[in-house]
């Protein structure tokens, strides 16, 4: 089976919404501000709830926030 | 810094300044040491008041919810990873402790003599040792999912 990642747009849509900080995106989501931070530097895959979540405050479809790519 | 990750540091701290002055009392102090004992069991004192108001502060912050989510899913995967990896740790050792007695008992009863480590109070200090070391496996293993992915 070939490797694939989740990579994900965050921090650019952040920017795109006003300059949004990872503070701000943390308490819509509902999660820690290092949550953000971690999934900005792609060390943590977050479930699928947090994905729907993050992508509902963008006000985007979901894998416009995050994609499924091969390593 | 996330507020668990502060609170699994000051709890390494807490935990090895418990020990440390666990093992003083009963061990005493090395050789060579025992002129600086007042300066090592403040020391100690003050870890354990500095790491013990860390986490009244944090109890009392995550309660009232000042500042955001006390806790999300990645602090509760880290720190099921670390409950994990103490349950191996328990495991192991436990196992380890109950091997160790038979195998002393055998060998007490075989010689006559009395194997230290088959003695009561023995047992109790490892126990409590291997409680102390669970701990700081459970904190040592948060610290390094913080630090790494995940």
């Amino acid at each position: 089976m070939e490797d694939y990642r989740i990579e994900n747009n965050i921090r650019v849509l952040r920017f795109q919404n006003g300059e949004m900080t990872q503070e701000e995106l943390a308490r819509m989501a509902g999660v820690t501000r290092q949550t953000i931070n971690a999934l900005e530097a792609a060390k943590y895959a977050p479930s699928l709830e947090l994905a729907f979540r993050i992508a509902k405050v963008f006000e985007v479809p979901l894998e416009s926030v995050f994609q499924y790519t091969r390593k | 810094m996330s507020r668990n990750e502060i609170y699994a540091w000051s709890s390494i701290g807490l935990t090895l300044a418990v020990f440390g002055y666990y093992l003083v009392s009963i061990f005493g102090l090395p050789a060579g040491l025992e002129n600086y004992s007042g300066q090592i069991i403040g020391l100690i004192w003050k870890v354990i008041g500095i790491a013990f108001l860390i986490q009244l502060v944090l109890d009392l912050l995550n309660s009232t919810k000042v500042g955001g989510v006390a806790k999300d899913e990645r602090d509760m995967k880290i720190e099921s990873k670390a409950f994990r990896n103490v349950y191996y740790f328990l495991m192991v050792a436990i196992v380890s402790l109950v091997a160790n007695l038979l195998i002393s008992d055998y060998i007490s009863e075989a010689s006559g003599q009395a194997h230290l480590l088959s003695l009561p109070f023995m047992t109790f200090h490892i126990l409590v040792t291997i409680l102390f070391i669970a701990i700081l496996v459970k904190s040592g293993t948060q610290v390094f999912y913080y630090n790494r992915e995940i």
